[in-house]
């Protein structure tokens, strides 16, 4: 038991200080807004580091094989705790200036963060199950949580209740599965389905059912619906943290399930993913082109980016999940840095997203614009920036696989989304400058800031480095 | 030294380019400009003195490598023979000129140091054509050359002409280049070298078809830039830069560069014989061509200008005969001559206050009487009267015409009667008869800073044939013995100063064999022809110009084909200009706008906009609508999965 306490002791760590946080918060109210946040940053730093010093432990099963720590699983919780951190830190600023700090939103994000720890190393689909609600419910909270916002209450109540119906979808296919295979641990799903020839009716539709629920998680077309609504009306610090920590949480428990237990499948789920990824990447390439507002536009940005990370599983094998992961970790990156800057955007002491607020940027600040840039034509897929090499190496794995006409019709996607992203740049240089947007002097958000541009340009200096990390973190799952 | 006198004026360029920016005054830009070019024409006669009359070895000197791809090495370097420092003499001594000339031509302009600057641009670019050592190097030059001009043609950047003039200019020579490029690519597909020594080494190795059309491609460069038939048109165009611009590209720098190069490429020349007989006919046709042009012009730069033009018709007509030697001698005393005719109508024209129409002239001999004289010497020296220089070199040419191809003779003969005959006329009409003054004339003679180039080159137009016949093109060795005393012989040693040593193998032949042994009445003609043309001029224009106006109507058609200039701008208008423009015009509207960019990028960007309303729209923001999607996204996913696998 000592064992399998050791070997979540991530979670645990974050569990016991999200209670603890609690505690102060009860007893101190609204006035310990800003040490729950401070000790929330402190423990997502105790996590990092406990789990920095796991990393290269041997990776172990325990509680009967429903929880597996390896070192995928190791490497995706350090992402999701830089994550969390960078959303947490982005909060600060605009929690302070809306006077709205509470104690509850750092507390909630952590509590979310366990559950999204737990998705990763699910081995077993009711551990997957409880981790997954368990996330699900935090952030239906945080998108809820809008000060006296209609907008912020309409989102979460439709966030809610279609994350209820995709969350329906996945537990009946885990149940047509149970149903087949007489198990709920992927290990023994997959011996029962290597023994089958040819799965039948209930096979089929418990992984349609499934994979369902799991596109509703990583927002891939036709699935992706709620997306931009949820972007749009939750408070932008939350949808920051709905940007970058569940989409790593969701592609990592997609892939131990694709990679693992479903692996005897794959003759059924490529197909879908490619309709999947297909869909996301031409709907968002277009419907992205007629955004005004920034996180709106943004979500377009994300359901493309998901189908352009399905493309890396599409072409399979260690090599095409490593470079879907280095993909994702790229965009989680470079989002960090534009949510930054859609966070500094106020005016006269209002929130404004929309793009034309930008105009003329370049004049007034501009560092803020030239990251902005920077992070928008890595975005495009400009060479030299990171968000080229990842294309590049999800395009190349896809043609090494001889899937040479998905990889072209991915690119011509590019060109049509480049048009959104460059055109905010055109905005930023090039139109008449609006009014200067407000300076309020924010440390943590131009650390992000600064992290998430350096990280893009610097990619260039060693362009194998991330996806030689990807590698070794994806080697566990073959 | 020979690297002083190539980037000399370089250096000015630069000097005087920058210094212009930052409020040089213009002093200090003419003194910096005319020392260089002095200075660069100081070293270029010691060095034709060392290495032509001297008969030192000439040199290569590698300067610096240029361009090393694959098996194709070029290297910047300087090849000082006979044939270059040559030209080098020549085109430094007029530039010189012609640099002190436009200090009191361009006084008080306020583009007073761009303009000194731009001619040093011009004298360094053909320095580094004449002194290459290969077809890269020298288009280096060529090019150079073609920039500059197109810089001073339009030095008045303000005259819409000026620039047509200079775009003119530039686009003809474009054609022109086209063809040299297209004669470098053969020549370096055919002897895998682009230095001469190479390509001269192997010529014979390469069948005579190939030498033929390496050498019409190369025809067609030097007709661009020599302002031949078809390619002429810029030439009289070009009279829109200022008059010591004019006098530098048709005496110097540019017109020259097209016979400098076909003689340079003799040894080539030298096995094509086909190819040489198109030459000699284009060449004849020009010379033939441009002097009936220039008996009607009225515009005195004009008349000068196809002057020029009927000149070089002669040069090109001389390599045609392999007379290459003769055409360097002529390409030598025109330089002379003819930078002073120009800058003797620069005087003129400076003089009328920029007036240059020969009708609003007349009766000038009192009032500018140097220039008067000066120009007299110039006329003479162009018609070919003993003992100027053009009697010497144009005589040359029509000899060796005459055992080459006796049409060309023929022709040759006809354009120097006319020759003779515009060149008294441009006289009559400007310094004689009644004066047609324009309202408010106050004609002046030119200061010193402008006579006195203009004393110089009459020297050189005086004693250049004299001094140079024999050196240039003297007889062959049969004649060795009899040559003793000729005046030219100046430094007599027997048969060393045969034209043949003097080239020192860098032309293929001075003159055709044949050239010497023809009768007295071929070696009379020309003069008679340029006496005669004299005469007709005289005759025609000494009643104030009645009689050449009856000449006009009795023969109105041949008259208008000639004011008109043959109607070539026009053909070449409805040939290749109104087809091109109709062309463009339909790729641009119908091609470009109508096809490529209605259904590839703006077609591509409607379909996307279009696209992405109608996504929009299914974004309704109805919850239902949401979840409905889902599950019918499901039941397509489970019927497909189900049915298909």
């Amino acid at each position: 038991m000592s064992t399998a306490l050791a070997a979540i002791a991530p979670e645990l760590t974050l569990a016991v200080m999200a209670l603890v946080l609690l505690l102060l918060a009860a007893v101190r109210g609204q006035a310990a807004a800003r040490p729950v946040l401070r000790g929330g940053a402190v423990a997502l730093a105790l996590v990092f580091a406990v789990l920095g010093a796991t990393a290269g432990a041997p990776a172990q099963s325990v509680f009967g094989d429903m929880v597996v720590v390896d070192v995928f699983a190791t490497a995706l919780k350090m992402a999701l705790v830089l994550a969390l951190m960078a959303a947490l830190a982005l909060s600060a600023a605009p929690m302070r200036l809306d006077n709205i700090a509470r104690p509850e939103y750092p507390i909630v994000t952590l509590l979310a963060g366990v559950g999204m720890m737990g998705m990763v190393s699910a081995q077993h689909f009711l551990a997957l199950y409880v981790a997954m609600e368990m996330q699900a419910l935090a952030l239906y909270i945080l998108v809820s949580s809008g000060a006296s916002s209609a907008r912020s209450a309409e989102a979460g109540v439709k966030y809610v209740l279609l994350g209820a119906l995709a969350s329906a979808l996945m537990l009946f296919g885990m149940a047509l599965l149970y149903g087949a295979t007489g198990a709920l641990d992927y290990v023994t799903i997959r011996t029962v389905l290597e023994g089958v020839d040819a799965p039948g009716l209930t096979v089929g539709a418990g992984l349609a059912f499934l994979l369902a629920g799991m596109a509703f998680k990583i927002s891939a077309t036709p699935f992706h619906m709620w997306t931009p609504d949820v972007y749009a009306g939750a408070p932008t610090r939350v949808t920051t943290l709905l940007a970058l920590a569940p989409k790593i949480a969701a592609a990592g428990a997609l892939a131990r399930l694709l990679f693992g237990p479903l692996e005897p499948l794959a003759a059924q789920w490529v197909p879908i993913l490619v309709v999947l990824s297909v869909a996301s990447m031409s709907w968002a390439a277009l419907a992205g082109v007629v955004q005004g507002d920034l996180k709106r536009l943004m979500a377009y940005s994300t359901i493309g980016n998901m189908g352009y990370m399905l493309l890396g599983f599409i072409a399979g094998g260690a090599d095409g999940l490593a470079a879907a992961l280095f993909y994702l970790l790229v965009y989680v990156l470079s989002v960090a840095g534009v949510f930054a800057v859609i966070l500094a955007m106020r005016r006269d002491g209002r929130v404004v997203t929309e793009i034309v607020e930008l105009s003329g940027l370049a004049r007034s600040r501009p560092l803020l614009a030239a990251g902005m840039a920077a992070l928008m034509l890595s975005l495009a897929g400009v060479p030299p920036l990171a968000g080229f090499f990842a294309k590049f190496v999800v395009f190349k794995v896809l043609i090494d696989q001889g899937m040479w006409l998905l990889a072209v019709y991915g690119l011509l996607t590019t060109v049509v989304a480049a048009y959104y992203y460059i055109k905010v740049v055109k905005v930023l240089y090039f139109d008449i400058p609006a009014e200067p947007l407000d300076r309020a002097p924010a440390r943590a958000r131009a650390a992000v800031l600064a992290v998430s541009v350096l990280g893009v340009v610097a990619l260039l200096l060693a362009p194998g480095l991330g996806l030689d990390v990807a590698r070794v973190a994806v080697a566990p799952l073959f | 030294m020979e690297v002083l006198a190539v980037f000399l004026p370089l250096a000015a360029f630069l000097a005087v380019g920058a210094g212009s920016q930052r409020g040089l005054p213009d002093a200090g830009a003419a003194f910096l400009a005319c020392v260089a070019v002095l200075a660069s024409a100081a070293i270029s006669t010691w060095l034709f003195l060392d290495i032509a009359i001297g008969g030192n070895d000439g040199r290569i000197v590698s300067l610096a490598p240029f361009i090393e791809v694959g098996v194709l090495r070029v290297d910047w370097t300087l090849r000082v023979d006979a044939l270059s420092v040559t030209m080098m003499a020549v085109v430094t001594a007029v530039s010189a000129a012609v640099h002190i000339y436009a200090i009191g031509y361009m006084r008080g302009d306020p583009g007073f140091a761009r303009f000194m600057a731009y001619l040093s641009l011009f004298t360094f670019a053909m320095l580094a054509l004449v002194t290459a050592d290969n077809l890269v190097q020298l288009f280096f030059g060529w090019e150079g050359v073609g920039l500059a001009s197109y810089l001073l043609i339009g030095f008045y950047n303000a005259k819409p002409s000026a620039n047509a003039a200079a775009i003119k200019a530039f686009v003809m020579n474009r054609v022109g280049d086209l063809g040299l490029v297209l004669a470098m690519c053969w020549a370096f597909a055919a002897f895998g070298t682009l230095s001469f020594d190479g390509i001269f080494a192997a010529a014979q190795s390469v069948p005579g078809w190939a030498l033929n059309g390496m050498a019409l491609l190369l025809l067609i460069g030097a007709a661009g830039k020599s302002a031949q038939l078809g390619l002429h048109t810029w030439l009289p165009d070009a009279m829109e830069g200022p008059t010591p611009v004019s006098a530098l590209i048709h005496a110097a720098t540019m017109v020259t560069a097209g016979v400098f190069l076909l003689a340079r490429m003799s040894p080539l020349l030298a096995h094509a014989p086909e190819a040489l007989m198109i030459v000699t006919a284009l060449g004849a046709a020009t010379a033939f061509v441009a002097a009936t042009i220039a008996l009607v012009q009225t515009d005195i730069k004009r008349v000068i200008a196809y002057s020029t033009m009927s000149q070089l018709g002669y040069m090109v007509l001389a390599i045609g005969v392999g007379a290459y030697g003769a055409a360097v001698f002529h390409l030598v005393t025109h330089a002379f001559f003819k930078a002073l005719l120009f800058l003797g109508a620069g005087a003129v024209i400076h003089a009328m206050g920029g007036k240059q129409d020969m009708r609003r002239m007349g009766a000038l001999r009192g009032k500018l009487p140097w220039t008067y004289a000066l120009m007299w010497v110039g006329v003479l020296a162009l018609a070919g009267v003993p003992p100027l220089a053009g009697y010497f070199s144009k005589d040359a040419i029509l000899e060796a015409a005459f055992a080459g191809a006796w049409p060309a003779f023929a022709v040759g003969i006809a354009a120097a009667v006319m020759t003779a005959f515009y060149g008294a006329r441009v006289m009559i009409l400007t310094f004689h008869g009644s004066a047609r003054w324009a309202e408010g004339a106050h004609p002046h003679e030119a200061p010193p800073v402008m006579l006195g180039p203009l004393w110089f080159l009459a020297a050189g137009a005086v004693v250049a044939g004299i001094l140079f016949y024999d050196v240039l093109v003297g007889t062959g060795p049969n004649e060795c013995d009899t040559l003793k005393g000729h005046v030219g012989n100046f430094i007599s040693t027997g048969c060393l100063w045969r034209a043949e040593r003097f080239w020192d193998g860098t032309l293929a032949q001075a003159m055709p064999e044949g050239a010497h042994h023809v009768a007295f009445w071929v070696k009379a003609l020309p003069t008679a022809a340029a006496l005669l043309g004299l005469g007709l001029a005289v005759w025609l224009y000494q009643t104030a110009g009645a009689r050449a106006a009856r000449v006009a109507v009795a023969a109105p058609w041949l008259y208008r084909l000639f004011l008109h200039k043959w109607y070539f701008d026009e053909a070449w208008r409805a040939a290749f200009l109104r087809p091109a423009l109709r062309l463009g015009a339909a790729f641009a509207g119908p091609g470009d706008r109508g096809t490529i960019d209605r259904f590839g990028p703006d077609g591509a960007a409607a379909a996307s906009h279009r696209g992405a309303l109608s996504l929009s729209a299914a974004q309704s923001g109805v919850l239902s609508h949401y979840a409905l999607t889902m599950v019918v996204a499901l039941a397509a996913l489970l019927a497909w999965t189900l049915l298909g696998g």
